[in-house]
């Protein structure tokens, strides 16, 4: 019985890092979303042929290459700092990819594909899935790339590093409320 | 001991103290040694096989459900869900290391249930945030989380699963910052676990069962990790790989037990075939020969000193047993001096006959051994092997299909004639 004692001990110590791990993951996205700066990204034309994956929206974006700044060594596969600019119409983009920690600039954690004449850096933004009800997906899917590149926008916050998508818009409308408005039509 | 040999003695020793070949007090201290037959063994592992199915449907019928995203649901509900299901799935485990920690069936079911739900939960928390590309994180995080359910609840089911997601999570091949050499600390975590099994009773379930998933699960990772080492000679190297688990086998894993209860020995003997077979095709050393002054120095030097750990273990099997079975596992020897012959002649087609004299030899000592032994499955198999090497060699040349035909059918009446004297001579020893 003693055995069992110290054995239920260490399991409920386990049991609470099993907890602590998913709500501190949760913790940290929700306080990203209500916290985070917001940014709009216009998403790029989607090939049809690659767009159709799963039950979620599969986000494109346009360049999803930068300069490397201040010369820095970095090789695929390595999580790299990206630096977040707005465009005079203020929709973000990448302005350029560092090794380090930026100070002062608002940035991304992004993994790194490929490099390109030691210069420019390929990424992967780390928000490219808007997930949603598998019947509805495919619909979502099939109005966004009619529309992505025109009017397809997505709104991440961003903190620390971390971005979670807040939104995905067809024009002016949420996702939702555009094939809500569409299925009445 | 097998609960069948137990209860086939216990028959047998009233008999042999009637006769007075035994004293019936030998005959007591015998069923005290080994204790009551336990008749419900057989139907207890069935029972918990079908608890642990049970409990893998259960857990992915949730994930399903899960997955089908229902955007009524706000964050908050979602993460009550998290909780929940996950606070239940503890409690479970919890309440049986309380009141039924030695009873397989609960331990095995509540720790895979637990193991399952912790996965869920992660994957509805990615949902919850659309998070992508962290597929490698989602892995690692789960693995690690369920890790310590194999030492505090002494479960393999779980121990078993860790391996495969640890080897998902080689394969993915998205180590980002983390050094990829880690998967050999990972694979270790297992190790203490594994090792008292092996200890206990190597011909156990429980053990035979982890080395089964473990000899694949170490190939793969390690095919992952020396990819760069594994460019020109890959065949070889494995072929290292195949014979140091085939003598293993051998050495440390060999009583006269059930073939499936031996995995070194039947995983190493298949891949030592396998590779000696594929090594005799032209195609193949040609590539050698062609990559030949490509190979880095790294290359050499694994494959090297995977050849050394061979010739120790084959040392040590010639001390501790025969150098009878040390021809089936001498393809790494054979192929190394395949590839000497290579340096020599870059067209490769002197390793090639090599190669097809050594796959020769063995099919016929096969057929050797099972005709001496009458036996008629490893005669078969080694008439099998005789065919395949003959069909391949017809991918390699072009022959005519009346040539190809005529040699099939000489192939297949040779083996109904074989079979055929195999079965007489068997029935005039048996009269």
């Amino acid at each position: 019985m003693k055995k069992n004692k110290r054995t239920l001990w260490l399991f409920i110590v386990l049991a609470v890092i099993q907890l602590a791990v998913p709500l501190y993951m949760i913790w940290r996205f929700e306080d990203t979303l209500q916290t985070g700066q917001q940014y709009t990204w216009i998403t790029a034309p989607v090939d049809p042929y690659d767009a159709l994956r799963g039950r979620y929206v599969d986000l494109q974006f346009k360049d999803a290459k930068a300069p490397i700044l201040n010369s820095d060594l970095l090789h695929s596969g390595q999580t790299a700092y990206a630096i977040i600019a707005k465009d005079e119409k203020g929709h973000a983009f990448i302005s350029g990819v560092s090794a380090f920690r930026p100070e002062g600039n608002a940035y991304i954690n992004v993994k790194i594909n490929y490099i390109q004449d030691n210069t420019i850096a390929n990424f992967t933004l780390p928000f490219k899935r808007y997930y949603m009800r598998e019947e509805l997906a495919p619909i979502a899917e099939r109005a966004y790339r009619q529309n992505a590149g025109r009017d397809g926008i997505v709104t991440v916050r961003v903190k620390n590093g971390n971005a979670v998508v807040e939104e995905l818009y067809i024009g002016d409308k949420t996702i939702y409320e555009y094939l809500r408005a569409e299925r009445q039509k | 001991m097998n609960q069948k040999a137990v209860k086939w003695l216990y028959g047998q020793l009233p008999e042999l103290v009637k006769k007075e070949i035994i004293p019936a007090e030998s005959a007591d201290l015998i069923h005290s040694y080994y204790g009551p037959v336990d008749k419900s063994l057989g139907n207890r592992t069935l029972l918990t096989m079908f608890g642990i199915v049970g409990v893998i449907l259960i857990g992915l019928g949730i994930i399903l459900i899960l997955a089908h995203n229902w955007e009524q649901m706000s964050r908050m509900t979602r993460t009550l869900i998290v909780i929940s299901k996950l606070l239940i799935a503890q409690i479970l485990a919890g309440a049986i290391i309380w009141f039924k920690k030695d009873n397989a069936l609960w331990t095995e079911s509540t720790s895979t249930f637990l193991m399952i739900i912790i996965g869920s939960s992660i994957a509805l928390i990615g949902q919850t945030y659309h998070i992508a590309d962290d597929f490698s994180n989602f892995m690692l995080t789960w693995m690690l989380l369920s890790i310590p359910l194999v030492y505090l609840m002494r479960v393999t089911t779980p121990a078993l699963l860790y391996l495969i997601g640890i080897t998902t999570w080689a394969v993915s091949g998205d180590f980002g910052d983390i050094d990829k050499h880690l998967i050999w600390v990972l694979i270790a975590l297992n190790g203490p676990y594994y090792w008292k099994l092996i200890k206990a009773n190597p011909y156990a379930n429980p053990p035979v069962l982890i080395s089964w998933v473990l000899t694949p699960c170490f190939y793969i990772c390690f095919g992952k990790v020396f990819s760069i080492q594994l460019q020109h000679l890959s065949m070889l190297i494995y072929a290292t790989l195949f014979a140091a688990t085939y003598f293993i086998g051998l050495i440390w894993f060999d009583n006269p037990v059930k073939t499936w209860q031996k995995p070194f020995k039947a995983i190493g003997l298949t891949g030592c075939i396998g590779i000696s077979f594929l090594l005799t095709s032209k195609k193949g050393w040609y590539y050698i020969g062609q990559g030949f002054n490509n190979i880095e120095k790294s290359e050499y030097l694994l494959l090297f000193s995977l050849l050394v750990l061979v010739i120790i273990l084959s040392i040590i099997l010639v001390n501790k047993k025969s150098r009878r079975n040390l021809l089936f596992g001498g393809v790494p020897i054979v192929a190394g001096l395949g590839l000497l012959l290579v340096y020599f002649d870059l067209s490769g087609i002197n390793s090639t006959v090599l190669m097809n004299g050594y796959a020769l030899l063995l099919s016929v000592t096969l057929i050797r051994r099972g005709a001496r032994e009458k036996s008629l499955g490893m005669l078969n198999i080694g008439m099998l092997m005789i065919a395949i090497l003959i069909i391949m060699r017809f991918f390699d040349s072009n022959f005519s299909f009346v040539v190809r035909g005529l040699t099939f059918v000489v192939i297949g009446s040779c083996f109904l004639v074989t079979n055929w004297i195999m079965v007489r001579r068997k029935k005039e020893v048996t009269q």
